[in-house]
């Protein structure tokens, strides 16, 4: 069962304390959500958890062994990550896309195999992608994009999937198919973790909650703990809107609590 | 709700549909080689077709001879000092110019990257005038490349470490133009204090850059350089294949990134110092060739390398050629030729960068 921790992780950016002793633990099967408000340091959390940045006290563990001990390609093959913004510098093909995540596989000389072309096939099938394979990366609506980033971080065949802000910009329809293939990765027995801004789908889709806030974790556990009134309250500065639908509680967050500090640091 | 999910599919649909109707290009392993195979062909045609033009008219039978130092011995003399330098060298400088625009393009993640137009080439011509004009060529062999290299490094350096904080597509460019202008400044200055009285007249070479009257002496002293220079940039194509997504993404999937700029900044030193020690600025070669070959690459960096280096050869080759047949009273210099094209070129990038969805 693959187990990622962080242990009292602490990292610097320049001169900027942007986590200060964080502690939080993800297990495979479950969808984790990471939520908080602007600069709580939700993306700074989940880059130090694939090891993009060293902490300066404190490490992060994947099955029991700190993650700067692996070698890189060896991490990659565990653990793949999705950044916010889905960067595609040059127009290629989604095939050719997808085809990137599997870069971890292959050896310096390799080029991809049957089984590697297998992969690629099942993961745009998954990601309902097939039908516009042949199309060029600039040429893909926002939804379009969002899917084929997922099925390049998919083709890693990771058990760990880190993915930072996967529906941000997408409409409604796409946020929903988005969460529901991470969620059914979750059921697989994957590790997800998921930064999140919407509250609604963090509560919709999550397992477990991990809530940030000016850096430091201020709680995490089974959602519906997490979104307590006291903690949104505490983070966001909101109270939310509570209900049923088909025998599932939704959330919404729905007025200010009073005027706050807002954090102008825009990493999120 | 369920009107509106309707058209959110439909819209989806109808955006596959369009898409289907615009089918990229695609490139199989062996399309790929023939690709290859094609620009070597090339490359021997016009290296051929190099040799036999000149002031003086040989049959192709005695050229060919007199390459192997056979038939009259004025045309082994003609082939074999003056015309195979200049062929070698048109071949080296275009192979490591296009090679070198294709990593440099690929590691600023920037359409626009060219050792040319960042300044690359022109900072290395600073370093080859320093070394050629205040004497230390004249102290070791590898002096002048290797203070050619030095200057392309520095140069290489400073546009690595704008583009390393996030500097938009227009900060880099921007930026090289600076370095150009200041290296071009510096180049002038460093020739008009020289003691040498034709120090303007050669000028002109350093600026614009030409292979012409090169010996076998030059190409002896560019190849080693120009040569591992290649080489190390050819490894660098998976990387810059992942760097595609971004360098978050690129590092989590296993490479070194750290690595990555080293090989290319070193490799780029190594090629554009190279040729600019005995060529000068031969500018906009590694601009156009990654630009002509992407298409027939579908845009994946790894495939594009070789592809840039053969058609870089190629396409110097061909420039030095039409030079050499258009004859405006005096020969008219290669890179004159090869900004002729290129600029435009790079006026039309910048065109077509501005409707650029990515």
């Amino acid at each position: 069962m693959t187990r990622l921790a962080a242990h009292q992780v602490t990292v610097d950016i320049g001169k900027s304390r942007i986590l200060k002793d964080v502690s939080a633990e993800f297990e495979a099967g479950q969808l984790t959500g990471l939520i908080g408000p602007n600069g709580a340091g939700k993306s700074t959390l989940i880059r130090a958890l694939c090891n993009l940045l060293s902490p300066v006290s404190g490490d992060v563990r994947l099955n029991d062994r700190a993650i700067a001990g692996y070698r890189r390609k060896d991490l990659a093959r565990q653990i793949s990550y999705l950044p916010q913004g889905h960067v595609m510098h040059w127009p290629l093909e989604v095939e050719r896309l997808v085809a990137l995540g599997r870069l971890p596989h292959l050896g310096p000389m390799q080029s991809a195999g049957l089984e590697d072309q297998a992969v690629i096939e099942r993961v745009m099938g998954r990601t309902e992608v097939l039908a516009f394979r042949r199309r060029t990366a600039d040429t893909l609506s926002g939804g379009e994009r969002a899917r084929v980033m997922l099925a390049r971080a998919l083709a890693s065949e990771t058990e760990v999937l880190l993915v930072d802000e996967p529906v941000a910009s997408l409409d409604p329809y796409h946020q929903l198919h988005v969460m529901e293939l991470l969620k059914s990765l979750a059921q697989e027995g994957r590790l997800v973790v998921c930064v999140l801004h919407d509250l609604a789908l963090a509560a919709r889709f999550c397992d477990r909650l991990v809530l940030m806030g000016q850096g430091q974790v201020l709680a995490q556990g089974p959602r519906d703990n997490v979104l307590s009134e006291a903690n949104l309250a505490r983070a966001f500065s909101i109270l939310p809107l509570r209900g049923e639908h088909e025998a599932q509680a939704y959330i919404l967050p729905w007025s200010r609590l009073a005027a706050r500090e807002t954090s102008s640091d825009s990493e999120g | 709700m369920t009107e509106a999910l309707g058209q959110a599919r439909a819209r989806t649909g109808r955006a596959q549909q369009s898409g289907a109707l615009v089918p990229a290009g695609t490139l199989s392993r062996s399309n790929w080689l023939a690709l290859v195979a094609g620009l070597i062909t090339l490359n021997g045609l016009l290296g051929c077709l190099s040799l036999t033009i000149g002031y003086v008219d040989a049959p192709l039978g005695d050229i060919l001879k007199g390459l192997f130092g056979y038939g009259p011995e004025t045309t082994v003399t003609i082939v074999q000092e003056l015309r195979l330098p200049r062929l070698l060298l048109a071949l080296l400088i275009g192979a490591g110019l296009g090679l070198s625009g294709a990593v440099l393009q690929g590691l600023l993640r920037n359409p626009l990257a060219e050792p040319g137009i960042l300044g690359i080439s022109s900072s290395a011509s600073f370093g080859a005038v320093l070394a050629i004009y205040y004497g230390l060529s004249a102290t070791f062999f590898f002096a002048l490349p290797l203070a050619a290299m030095a200057g392309a490094a520095v140069a290489t350096l400073i546009l690595y470490a704008l583009s390393a904080n996030n500097a938009s597509t227009l900060t880099i460019i921007l930026s090289g133009v600076a370095l150009n202008g200041l290296a071009i400044s510096l180049t002038s200055l460093a020739m008009n204090f020289s003691p040498n009285p034709y120090a303007i007249n050669e000028m002109v070479f350093w600026l614009l850059g030409s292979v012409k009257d090169r010996s076998l002496n030059d190409v002896a002293l560019a190849a080693p350089f120009v040569l591992f220079g290649c080489l190390l940039l050819l490894v660098a194509g998976r990387a810059l294949d992942a760097l595609t997504l971004g360098e978050d993404a690129a590092q989590s999937m296993g490479f070194n990134l750290r690595r990555l700029r080293t090989i290319a900044i070193a490799g780029t030193s190594l090629a554009v110092g190279g040729a600019v020690a005995v060529s000068g600025g031969v500018g906009f070669v590694g601009l156009v060739v990654p630009h002509l070959m992407r298409p027939f690459v579908g845009h994946v960096a790894s495939r594009l390398l070789l592809p840039s280096m053969l058609a870089g050869g190629a396409l110097v080759l061909a420039a030095d050629i039409a030079a050499r047949l258009l004859r405006f009273g005096v020969e008219i210099h290669l890179g004159v030729l090869t900004s002729l094209v290129g600029a435009p070129f790079f006026f039309y990038l910048i065109w077509t960068m501005r409707r650029r969805t990515l």
